[in-house]
């Protein structure tokens, strides 16, 4: 029995294999790794994330634009000579250059690795270049987003929200910084300002009387401070996921102009409105985007809190007597005339949206914030106010970069004011055109 | 100038291996390097410095710093020469040149002594591509191949960009900050006075001063837009001039929250500090601040040069245009060639150097 075993082993231990001599490094493989470690770290300090995967590297940075750089070095042994051919990818300007080494010299790898990481370099490194010198490559932009115009009208379930019969323009925009959407790269960590939302808009009044003002408007920033991108692709299908912890402002009132657009003014003294700042200091987000053959698709959440100005449907309907008898929370010094409250804000939103369905862009959204007050200086008076807006929408691209849109928006507020309840509906139709740009 | 550019010689590492400094000015009537030696510009680098009045070469692994004047065109030059050798056996040279009485010859000299002494210990390759290449201030790279074949590298080229040192960087966004504070005490105590009158508690006084900290922060009073467009429009301005500075984004946001607690406290003596302002202004500045800024350098890049493309970038980012055009008027650039020199072309120089003396 052990000679069974035993003869097995003596042949393992004493094959050729187990005698031989560990084999020959690859000097031009180790020379080749020497060039894209040393090309990265030079270029790691200039701000670039770099990513090496088999005989290429990618490097990207984002700092308010989006500059991408591909490096492949194949080797070839051609007799006494080492051939690099390298190819340098930045900002779709495609440069290749051939070095060739004597490989008889022993030194050669450093000398290889030295010439040809200076001739990166030097590729690399120009400050200044623009895109308006790049007329004939594709450099990427990392933003997308949309401008708009149209026209806009609100009423609510009473009467017509301020003197709004007549409708009003409308303009608005919405851009998206999103540079790392562009490097399909399976996994990337997100610092500040690598990804930041834009959305701004704005009604004036269609009166002649009242054009010389802008009445509603709207801007929410949002800005992530740390988060990851993930990317995978599976045939002509994508899946993308941004979600981490951003910071952002959101702001909304019915009026311009102090001097007009106050609760004691006409306008407002009658009508229930609502006007909020908030700065969502730490806010969750996360953003799902599906692309296959049949269209785009999206998710996106944020959720967050952080202090708040905010107005209350209890704070309309007061003449100059009335002001003396208001609840302390409402802010105003006499003749300020503001319905403010200080207040903690809980805001919430969710949207999905299919992009390019047909030709279709539908899109169903849901906005809830709760605001509660949180003055410390008022003791025995409390108040709440929530706020929620849902928003179907239904666009058709009329070009590729055109796109006829029709948003609905229904505007829900609920206010407490030391256990006294109020709520209120708003309607609202826009009829848009928007030119997208990607 | 020296108070501008005080990149100063301080930043040279200080070597294990003593090595030796010979001077020579070339060009007679043209003193420079013993102008700075007698300043005492060479003393950080704690080696011995010899001032060489007529044309003896160096020994040993010294450095051999020369100067020379030139004239060419309207401007006359000064050329700059430093021969080395390595503990790889290396000889190498730097050669740059600036305009005469430059105020940037003190720094550019303490750059390009900086990288000699990185490359006394180490291959000046590495020196050349891994350390200068990968700082910011170096704004181009190139290299020259060996005549004689694509096989070896014969010297870089860099491009190097010198700017305000970081302290001026710092009283540059103080004094910013103040001048852009003035302008708000301006607004508020003449053309708004009437209306920020209403809310004013305080006197210039002592005892009002002591009760203005006393009685702390609060939830002002002021109206809503004032609350949330002015303050965080101020915020944004504060962050942007720290941020076009040369400070990050956390810096940034330290120097909006000292510029607004200094108008709490300063600039809006009269009233009580208003915690949401002091909210809502840093805060503000960091979020708007920052994705206009991006946007504002992604228009640069991407618009046509042009009034359009001045006037966006200006609006977005104010602060930036306007520093940089500072940073231009103070700041200057000087190309820096570094060679490999075979001992036999390093004699030969020495030769030459000999013959024009």
């Amino acid at each position: 029995m052990k000679k069974i075993f035993f003869i097995p082993l003596m042949i393992a231990v004493l094959s050729p294999q187990a005698f031989a001599q560990n084999p020959p490094r690859d000097a031009d493989a180790e020379a080749v790794r020497a060039m894209y470690t040393r090309y990265s770290n030079v270029i790691k300090k200039r701000g670039f994330t770099c990513f090496q995967g088999g005989e290429n590297l990618r490097a990207f940075r984002f700092s308010g634009d989006y500059d991408e750089i591909q490096v492949s070095i194949a080797r070839e042994k051609k007799n006494r000579a080492t051939e690099f051919r390298t190819t340098l990818t930045k900002n779709g300007r495609i440069e290749e250059r051939v070095f060739s080494f004597n490989n008889t010299n022993p030194n050669y790898p450093v000398t290889a690795v030295n010439t040809v990481v200076a001739w990166l370099l030097s590729r690399t490194i120009m400050e200044g270049e623009s895109r308006g010198e790049s007329e004939n490559r594709e450099w990427k932009s990392p933003y997308y987003g949309w401008f708009a115009a149209g026209y806009h009208r609100a009423h609510d379930t009473v009467k017509i929200y301020p003197e709004k019969r007549e409708g009003g323009y409308y303009f608005g925009m919405s851009a998206t910084y999103d540079p790392s959407r562009l490097t399909e790269q399976p996994y990337m960590p997100l610092r500040f300002g690598d990804y930041m939302t834009m959305d701004i808009w704005a009604v004036a009044d269609t009166a002649p009387e009242r054009r010389n003002y802008v009445n509603e408007h709207f801007f929410n920033f949002d800005i992530m401070f740390y988060g990851s991108h993930r990317f995978t692709r599976s045939g002509q299908s994508t899946r993308r996921v941004v979600y981490g912890f951003y910071t952002g402002m959101e702001f909304f009132r019915p009026g311009w102009k102090d001097n007009v657009l106050l609760w004691s003014h006409d306008l407002y003294r009658d009508q229930p409105h609502i006007q909020y700042m908030i700065w969502r200091a730490v806010g969750w987000g996360l953003t799902a985007q599906w692309n296959n053959s049949t269209g785009s698709y999206s998710a996106s959440f944020m959720a967050g809190l952080g202090p708040s100005i905010n107005s209350s449907l209890f704070a309309i309907s007061w003449d100059a007597q009335d002001e003396q008898n208001r609840s302390p929370l409402f802010q105003s010094l006499t003749g300020s005339k503001q319905n403010y409250y200080y207040s903690t804000a809980y805001p919430v939103s969710a949207m999905l949206a299919a992009e390019r369905l047909w030709r279709l862009r539908l899109s169903m959204g849901y906005n809830f914030c709760f605001f509660l007050s949180s003055d410390p200086a008022i003791k025995g008076e409390w108040a709440w106010d929530i706020l929620q807006i849902f928003k179907p929408s239904a666009g058709v691209y009329l070009l590729d970069n055109l796109m006829l849109n029709f948003n609905y928006e229904r505007w829900y507020v609920h206010s407490m004011l030391n256990g006294d309840h109020l709520s209120h509906t708003w309607n609202r139709l826009l009829m848009e055109l928007r030119y997208v740009v990607r | 100038m020296a108070f501008i550019f005080s990149f100063g010689a301080n930043a040279f590492p200080a070597g294990d291996e003593p090595f030796s400094i010979a001077l020579l000015d070339t060009t007679a009537g043209f003193t420079v390097l013993r102008d700075l030696n007698n300043e005492g510009f060479f003393e950080p680098m704690r080696a011995p410095v010899t001032y060489l009045t007529a044309p003896t070469p160096p020994v040993g692994s010294g450095f051999f710093l020369t100067s020379a004047l030139t004239s060419s065109n309207e401007n006359d030059m000064a050329n700059f020469s430093l021969l080395g050798k390595n503990s790889l056996d290396q000889n190498f040279r730097f050669a740059w040149q600036v305009e005469k009485g430059s105020g940037i010859t003190e720094d550019a000299l303490s750059r390009v002594l900086d990288l000699a002494v990185q490359a006394r210990t180490g291959d000046v390759n590495g020196v050349a591509l891994d350390n200068a290449v990968s700082r910011s201030d170096v704004t181009g790279f190139s290299f020259t191949f060996n005549s004689d074949g694509e096989e070896a590298i014969s010297g870089y080229s860099l491009s190097m960009n010198i700017g305000p040192s970081q302290r001026h960087y710092f009283w540059r966004t103080f004094g910013e900050l103040m001048f852009l504070n003035s302008l708000g005490v301006l607004n508020y105590f003449l053309i708004q006075r009437e209306d920020n009158m209403v809310d004013w508690e305080y006197k210039l006084n002592r005892e009002d001063a002591r009760k203005k900290i006393t009685d702390g922060w609060c939830l002002d009073t002021n109206n809503f837009r004032t609350n949330s467009i002015y303050h965080i429009y101020s915020g944004i301005i504060y962050y942007q001039t720290a941020r076009s500075n040369n400070y990050g984004p956390w810096g940034s946001f330290v120097w909006t929250f000292a510029a607004s607690t200094f108008w709490e406290y300063i600039g809006e003596y009269r009233e009580q500090v208003s915690t949401n302002d002091q909210i809502f202004t840093p805060m503000g500045g960091v979020i708007f601040g920052e994705g206009l800024r991006q946007l504002g350098l992604w228009a640069e890049r991407s618009m046509p040069r042009g009034f359009a493309r001045g006037l966006v970038c200006f609006v977005l980012d104010p602060m930036r245009i306007v520093n940089r055009q500072l940073d231009r008027w103070v700041g200057e650039s000087f190309v820096v060639n570094v060679n490999f020199v075979n001992p036999a072309q390093s004699m030969i120089s020495k030769a030459v150097l000999e013959g024009r003396r």
